[in-house]
This record gives C-alpha cells, structure tokens and sequence, in this order.
C-alpha cells in the first residue's frame, strides 16, 4: 500500500513537472532542456533554508519558488533572437551549468554527498506524518499547478503565447511584446519546476545533485513529447505512463543498472518516434 | 603551468576533431546532429572488441572502429534523417530525434559492455616525452596531428576538390543545388559518412589515451557542441578555433579554480557566446543561410 501510494506521489511529481515545462515546450513553442536545473534549483533552495534556518515548509516551498522564478528569469534574458533548435542549445549549456553549480558548490550544495535531514513536509505546524497526508499534499499541489496552467494557456496571454508558437514575427507585427511574454512564461514555469523540487526534497528529506541531471531534463521532455505539449492534460498523461513503465520495469526482474538503461532507450525512441508522426510542430495545434 | 597548456591542447585537439564532423553536419544538413557522440562512442568500443577481443593490432582496430562509426553514420542517416527531411520536420524536430538517437546509442552500448569502463590501451602506460616542460605521451602527440591533418585534409577537400564545391552548394541551398542538377541527398549522405568518420576517430584516439565508458560519447558531444559553438558552426577554421579554445579554458581555469567547475566554466562560455552570436566568434565561410 505504501509502495502505491509512493508511486502516486510519483505521479503527481511528474505531473507538476511535465504540466510546467509544456508551458515553455507546448503552448510557447520554447524547446528548453533545463528543467531538471530549475527542478534541482527548488529541491536545494528548500533543503539549504529548511536545513540551515528555522523556517517553516510552506516558507521553504515559497523560496524555493522565487528562487526558481530568479533562475529561469536569468536562463530566459538570453533567449531574445535565439529560436528553436538555438534556444534548444542555450538552455542545454545551463542545465550543464546549473548542475555543475549544485555538484561543484559544496559549500553550500554538500557537493556530489548532497543535503540530508531535510524536514518533512508541515502544513502550518501540522506535521504530515502518514503518506496517505503526502500523497493529498502533492495531488493538491498539482491540482493547483494544473488549473493554474490552463487558466494561462486559455487566458489572453496564452493565446500571445500560442501565436508566438507560430510566428514570432506576426505576433510582433499585431505589437505584442515577445520577448516579454517569453520572460514572464519562464519565469512562471521556472516557479512550477521549483515547487516541484522543494516537494520533492521535503518528501524525500535528502537531495544529491544525481537526480537533476541532463538526463532529467531530457526524461522530463520526453514526457511532454509523448503525452502531446501543448495539450492540457497530454503532458499528464506522458507523466504517468513513463513513470508506471519505470516501475513497471522494477518487477520484470532485470538488473537495476539494465532496467536504467532499457528504461532510457525508450525515452530516446519515443522522442525518435513522435518526431516521425509530428515532424512539423511537436504541438497539436 | 605548460603542462595544463599541454593538457589543454591534447583535449581542445580532441574537441576540434568532434566539431569538425559536428559542424560538417549542421552546414549541409542544417541541424544539431546531437547523435555525433554516437559514432564517437561506437567506433571507441568496436575498436576495442577488435583490439582485444579479436586481437588485431592497434591500426587495423582502430580502422575497423573508424570503418563501424562511417557505417553508423550512414544507418542515422538512411534510417532517421533521410526520411525526416523528406517529412520536412522542423529543426527542432531533428534536433529532438537526434537526440534520442543519442540516448539509445549510449544506452545501447551500456547494455552490451556494462557501465565500468574498460581499457583499451595495449601497451604500459609511458611517463611520456618531455616537450617545453610538459610530459606528453605518443598517444597525445597523435590526437593533436590527427586533428590538424584531418582539419587540413577536410579544408582541401572543401575549398579545392570538385567534390567540396558540390557539399558547399548543398550547404549553401539545397533547392538551388537540385536545381544545378546535383543530388543534395547523395551529398548528404558522403557528409554523414565522412563527419561520423572523423567522430569516431576522435573516440578512438581519446579511448588510446584514456579509458572507454558508454557516457564519453554523450561528454564528448557536450564538449564538441560547446567547441562549434565557441569557434562558430560551419567552418573548418571555427571548429578548430573552438576545439582549441574550450580545451584551453577548461585545463586554465582549473589551474585557477577549483576542478569541479572545469565543464561549468565551459558551458557559461558557450551560453555566453550564444548570447553575442548565435553562430560563434567567426564568420561561416561556406555561406550557408537558414
């Protein structure tokens, strides 16, 4: 029962994840590759105040945030004139360097040995001590994060978003601010990834830099690919079915390090394989 | 102090010769051919199943891998991008594919060989000759000629041979060279061999000197992507540029820095450059256009 209940949890985790980089992958058209960076940057920011000051988890999620909102902030100022496979290349370079800050500041970051003794998640000095708790902590957080992202993609500024998807020059001729629509949809995406990331460590109560590779990023991608970006509950879908396979492939008995690897030439041929039936846009327009 | 000059040019020599490949590719075919670690990694572990399974001498395994990375190569192309193209999918839709070729290729690998690496060097390993002070081993000393012979081969074969003339007009357009009657997919085709050629010889030299793991082809990729970009994408000069420079900044910044932030510094520096230039400090000289 717990073991399920985990895997829920899982689930939400992605779902949040996946719900927040369709909003840069799907709906803006913006190929980011450092999700997992802004994920890692939310699970150190909460364990590094949780660990080192006396604040309390919902202070800790909320720096997390602003923490991942400064971030992507910072990844996106670059982004002006580099599109597609450019902007694709620009945030892989930061995702390298955003996990070489958490793997090489160890000072702050405990290096590769990571953080540990992380509280666990507290809702106003409630502290969540069963699963079952958890579970309804990130199914509300998603539930939160999944209204939030299709109010935007259904709002005006996500029909900005989707024309800059099509055309950046069109929607810059009707005199609509690209750039700063590109900023505020990162910096709202980042801010997702984040709280993603400051669950994560308050559930798991350690972080090392291991879980925020580029790998993530690309797992993560491949999640919004295969479920459908720019689709409201695609990136969901995708979300829950790499992660059942994931665990589906704990129980056929394969070695762990063959199962990570098998697991991996799945995420490489479905990216392979979507490309092969979308090959003009990734988004189902 | 020359020794981590030293240091810097045998791994920037390494680099130069993935970008070279790298940056062949994305002229003619116009995107980030990310699966470029792929022959890389190959070409390493064929070159070791040959050399110490087989039991072949180090110089027909090494041709060997070299001959498996072409043949890859054409296999990405024929199978993956061929078809793509004819789709008319999107850069960013082959950038993606390419990709995960590169995840499956990787894993692929590590599957059959397992993840420790494994050693491909034959004979002991030799303090190595002491040039200008820094010790550098004959294995070294090859990777940098390799690469300045295989750059200037590739200048030659580019700016004098009829042959280049032709992949410098499919870079320059596809449409226009049909139209002069040459066949784009054909010429495609020879690029992907030769440039996967030259990848896997880079991971051939680089599995001599150091071990072979699954991921040195994915590092190799990072560090090649970082190179074209630095040195500019599409020119012989830029890659070799490129190659030079990140080897350089990676091996000087950590005689400074600590080592964990040698690939941080690498990549704040591409970031950087993709930031002032999309297309590196040098200019294409093959006149290719999007």
């Amino acid at each position: 029962m717990d073991y399920l209940l985990h895997v829920l949890v899982l689930f939400f985790l992605y779902a949040i994840l996946t719900t927040s980089l369709d909003l840069l992958v799907g709906h803006s058209g913006l190929l980011s590759i450092a999700h997992a960076g802004l994920y890692g940057i939310g699970a150190y920011a909460a364990a590094i105040v949780s660990t080192h000051f006396d604040i309390s988890f919902l202070g800790s999620v909320a720096i997390a945030m602003l923490a991942g909102v400064l971030v992507s902030f910072c990844i996106s100022l670059p982004s002006r004139g580099l599109k597609g496979d450019y902007f694709a290349v620009l945030t892989f370079a930061l995702q390298m360097v955003l996990f070489h800050l958490l793997n090489g500041w160890d000072r702050l970051t405990g290096g590769p040995l990571g953080i540990s003794g992380i509280p666990a998640p507290a809702v106003f000095g409630a502290e969540l001590d069963t699963l079952a708790e958890t579970t309804l902590l990130f199914a509300s957080c998603a539930g939160v994060v999944f209204a939030l992202s299709r109010n935007v993609a259904t709002s005006p500024f996500g029909r900005v978003l989707h024309a800059l998807r099509e055309d950046e020059g069109l929607t810059q001729s009707l005199g609509k601010h690209t750039y700063r629509v590109t900023i505020q949809v990162c910096a709202m995406s980042g801010a997702f990834a984040a709280l993603a990331g400051a669950l994560y460590s308050h559930y798991i109560t350690y972080v090392d830099p291991t879980g925020f590779t580029v790998v993530e990023s690309i797992l993560i991608l491949a999640m919004v690919i295969l479920g459908g970006p720019g689709t409201i509950l695609g990136p969901i879908i995708g979300a829950i079915s790499l992660v059942s396979l994931a665990e589906a492939l704990r129980f056929i008995g394969i070695p762990a390090s063959e199962a990570a690897s098998l697991r991996q030439i799945v995420y490489g041929l479905a990216l392979i394989a979507i490309v092969f039936l979308r090959p003009r846009g990734l988004a189902r327009a | 102090m020359m020794q981590v000059i030293a240091n810097g040019i045998v791994a920037g020599a390494g680099y130069a010769l993935f970008a070279l490949g790298f940056g062949l590719v994305h002229s003619t075919g116009r995107f980030f051919h990310m699966a470029h670690g792929g022959s890389y990694v190959v070409g390493a572990y064929l070159t070791y199943v040959l050399v110490s399974k087989v039991g072949l001498s180090s110089l027909v395994g090494g041709c060997g891998g070299v001959l498996g990375g072409a043949v890859l190569g054409a296999m990405m192309e024929i199978a993956v991008f061929r078809p793509l193209r004819r789709r008319n999918a999107s850069r960013e839709g082959m950038f993606l594919a390419a990709l995960g070729l590169m995840v499956c290729i990787q894993n692929g690998v590590s599957l059959v060989f397992g993840d420790q690496p494994v050693v491909l060097r034959t004979a002991s390993v030799e303090p190595g000759m002491l040039f200008l002070g820094a010790r550098i081993t004959n294995v070294q000393v090859c990777i940098v000629a390799t690469c300045i012979a295989a750059a200037a081969s590739a200048w030659i074969g580019l700016q004098k041979t009829n042959l280049g003339m032709r992949i410098r007009a499919v870079a320059s357009s596809h449409e226009l060279a049909t139209v002069y009657g040459l066949r784009p997919e054909a010429i495609l085709l020879l690029v992907m061999v030769c440039a996967s050629a030259l990848g896997s010889l880079a991971g051939i030299l680089s599995g001599f000197d150091t071990d072979l793991t699954p991921s040195m082809g994915f590092y190799a990729q990072l560090m090649g992507v970082a190179a074209s970009i630095v040195g500019g994408i599409g020119s012989v000069r830029g890659s070799l540029l490129g190659g030079f420079m990140v080897g350089l900044v990676q091996h000087l910044g950590v005689w400074k820095l600590p080592t964990q932030w040698q690939e941080a510094i690498v990549f704040a520096l591409v970031a950087v450059c993709l930031c002032i230039r999309a297309r590196g400090f040098l200019r294409t000289n093959w006149g290719t256009k999007d």
